[in-house]
């Protein structure tokens, strides 16, 4: 990789209790690239896409955001992270006693300090490009699954973060609404922001990911570029997870 | 004895002085016993180191003592420690601790429904535990707690009859001081009744119009 | 038993109690109204008497009941069903004293209570058996020296107590804390919450002679009778109590209980309000 990462781990470790749940990951996010985690449940995924916001904290191991170190043992430095880089959970994570916009302009307000006219107007904006301009005004529970999941990806994007983490943003959808979801998250793609997706949509990885990672055990096991990882998996495991998936047919909607 | 109604209307701007410092000593310690509440379930919430087993103890404590022995400790034992309140602010007091040790845990109960993913959501935008706590957690809780909340704020009013044993001029106090004096006791016990239940059904009132509104989120 | 010996036994007994009537009491002998139905068929008098009023009514330091007006109960109950045990003592306070009484608690009130108008229109009372007066307890080092010169300041007293109404009545614009027992009352003035405590004067008495930081102000006033409280409209069982009341007086029961209860150097106050006419005062 040619350019400066903009997230880059190194020797990262978490341990719950006797449970050792990374071990020793390096990652490089290059600018505006599109990173797809993939791996059994249980393999790490969802602990390490924390571990680059601090939601899940690592016991050891170093993280760099845009050429600055983040001081992994205090709260202060992660909550200042935390407005650089955005997340969007399974299951959206909608604040349910606040309107579609009040979800939107709550931290650009309160973090970034911008005026409500301001605010509300940027989130008109990136409603209208995910179609939901109409529903600004409603509340989470009127809104549809996926129509919600398209809320907290520009809620996310209204902190304009520079990476956006995403920890299985269709797994909680139902099957007709993801693919509206999965079109907004190619959109973001395209306009080069850079991503961190775990999924099970090989769709969408093989087509999207600038690079696809197999996690098993807390520990990546193979890595590479969509085209060669998934036609030519060099380790036994990783073959033995996609045959699985493949034979499911699962996930594979995009 | 025949029900004397002149009696009462004589009587009614004493029972309305009474009234008014019910309602004073009651509003003032309703507020002050959420905000303890409040207080009390972040930190118990947010597991803050020691305090929060203090708090717990606190709970417990003003859970398993009776309210009035409460009262008398703070009337009559804090002055002993150095601390003499007047009638007003030991009436006050007592009612503030005593129902906000029970607000704490009907807003903890209302927080435990606050789940993992809007904490982890909150943070994520960058929100401290602190802000998670006032603009998510607190707003939630107390819409799902406003009903026991509600319960404990109607106990409040009721309980603060107990502080005419300090001799705080409130309303139970008119009633019994005016008893003692003119043996009126049919008259005057049905009227505090009436007065107290007009009370309570206003508070009520007042709780069903804020919990619709902090309902409107939720009707679709 | 047989018909004669039943016969026999009753005339010896007559016999005997005519001869012991004779022997103890001589000319003085009293004999009492018939007692009431009312009151006879509990089996025992249901008595209200004060539990902080020493010397009159109270608790002693095993907690058991004391004082000359529960020694009055006592003897009421022993004249009335033949035992002292026969007896339910029930502390009553200033202000629910009347309702107890009046709510069938209890049966009759020898609690300190004075006679007025507002309460002879809800109780019967009987013959007065003693009298009291009022007085104020302060500070050592008070500025109060007599009664006016509370005007202004706030006086502890208890809830339907005779001062209260005194108060209320006479110097309605002293601020007045109304408590409702005599310790709560006495707690508060040495906490300061009041510059006065105005109580019964034998009452207060007790007090400042255990206590060298207080002080009896010494003016008089709001002298009333004390008598014993009945139902209205229970004449026979009045007219017993008051045929009690005389008999106690007439065998010198007073003075002796008063000896019993009263420590010697506070004694002829009390000797002169049971057995001395009223004083008069403001």
């Amino acid at each position: 990789m040619s350019a400066q990462p903009l997230i880059s781990l190194r020797g990262i470790g978490k341990r719950f209790g006797a449970h050792q749940a990374l071990r020793d990951i390096d990652l490089d996010v290059a600018p505006g690239s599109v990173l797809v985690l993939i791996g059994p449940s249980g393999s790490g995924k969802s602990t390490l896409i924390r571990c680059i916001n601090g939601l899940v904290r690592p016991d050891e191991g170093s993280l760099t955001v845009a050429g600055k170190a983040v001081d992994i043992h205090k709260e202060s430095a992660w909550q200042a992270l935390r407005t650089e880089i955005g997340m969007v959970f399974q299951d959206y994570a909608l604040f349910p006693h606040l309107s579609v916009l009040r979800n939107m302009t709550l931290t650009p307000q309160r973090r970034r300090k911008l005026p409500r006219a301001q605010a509300e107007e940027q989130a008109r904006a990136l409603l209208a490009k995910v179609g939901l301009a109409h529903k600004a005004e409603d509340y989470p529970s009127a809104l549809s699954g996926g129509q919600q999941q398209r809320v907290a990806i520009v809620r996310a994007l209204a902190m304009q973060p520079k990476a956006i983490l995403f920890d299985e943003p269709t797994s909680a959808l139902d099957p007709e609404t993801i693919t509206g979801v999965l079109d907004v998250m190619r959109d973001l793609a395209r306009e080069g922001t850079t991503m961190v997706v775990v999924t099970h949509e090989m769709g969408f990885a093989r087509e999207v990911a600038d690079r696809v990672v197999f996690m098993a055990d807390g520990q990546i096991v193979e890595q590479g570029p969509p085209g060669t990882f998934f036609a030519a998996p060099q380790h036994e495991r990783t073959r033995a997870f996609l045959s699985n998936i493949r034979s499911f047919g699962a996930a594979d909607h995009a | 004895m025949e029900f004397d109604l002149a009696y009462l209307a004589n009587q009614w701007p004493a029972l309305m002085r009474g009234l008014w410092l019910t309602i004073q000593v009651s509003a003032l310690s309703i507020v002050m016993s959420v905000t303890v509440g409040l207080c009390g379930a972040a930190i118990r919430v947010l597991q803050v180191p020691v305090v929060d087993k203090i708090v717990v103890g606190y709970v417990e404590f003003i859970r398993n003592t009776p309210l009035l022995a409460q009262l008398f400790f703070i009337f009559y034992g804090l002055p002993g420690l150095g601390l003499k309140l007047s009638l007003f602010w030991s009436g006050v007091l007592s009612l503030t601790l005593w129902a906000g040790a029970y607000q704490i845990e009907n807003i903890r109960g209302g927080l435990e429904t606050v789940g993992k993913g809007l904490r982890e959501a909150a943070f994520s935008l960058g929100l401290s535990p602190w802000r998670f706590f006032r603009l998510i957690a607190a707003p939630m809780a107390v819409r799902v707690g406003l009903p026991s909340m509600l319960n404990t704020s109607i106990s409040l009013l009721k309980n603060s009859s107990y502080l005419q044993a300090i001799g705080l001029a409130e309303l139970t106090f008119v009633a019994i001081d005016r008893i003692s004096m003119d043996f009126r006791t049919v008259e005057m016990f049905a009227a505090i009744c009436v007065i107290y239940l007009a009370l309570v059904l206003t508070l009520s009132f007042f709780a069903s119009r804020l919990e619709y509104r902090l309902n409107t989120p939720f009707r679709t | 038993m047989t018909h004669l010996h039943a016969t026999r036994l009753g005339a010896l007994s007559t016999l005997a109690t005519a001869a012991l009537m004779t022997a103890i009491s001589g000319a003085q002998a009293q004999s009492l109204p018939p007692l009431p139905d009312s009151i006879k068929s509990a089996g025992l008098l249901k008595a209200g008497v004060r539990c902080d009023q020493p010397p009159y009514g109270y608790k002693d330091e095993t907690g058991k009941f004391a004082g000359v007006e529960t020694d009055m109960a006592i003897q009421i109950a022993t004249w009335a069903f033949g035992s002292a045990d026969k007896i339910e003592l029930t502390c009553v306070t200033a202000e629910n004293r009347i309702p107890q009484l009046n709510g069938k608690k209890v049966d009759l009130l020898i609690a300190t209570l004075g006679v007025t108008p507002e309460r002879a229109r809800v109780v019967d009372f009987s013959k007065p058996y003693r009298w009291g007066g009022s007085d104020m307890l302060v500070a050592k080092d008070s500025p109060i020296k007599k009664l006016d010169d509370v005007a202004g300041k706030t006086v502890i007293m208890l809830k339907g107590s005779t001062q209260a109404k005194w108060f209320e009545d006479t110097m309605p614009k002293v601020e007045s804390l109304r408590l409702n027992t005599a310790s709560d009352a006495l707690q508060s003035l040495k906490q300061g919450r009041g510059d006065a405590y105005t109580h019964d004067a034998a009452t207060l008495i007790v007090i400042a002679a255990k206590d060298p930081s207080l002080r009896l102000v010494g003016e008089s006033f709001a002298v009333s009778d004390a008598a014993v409280g009945v139902r209205k409209n229970e004449a026979a069982w009045l007219a017993y109590v008051d045929a009690a009341l005389d008999r106690m007086k007439a065998e010198g029961l007073y003075a002796k209980w008063v000896d019993k209860w009263v420590p010697a150097d506070i004694r002829p106050f009390y000797t002169d309000a049971f057995t001395k006419p009223k004083p008069t005062a403001r």
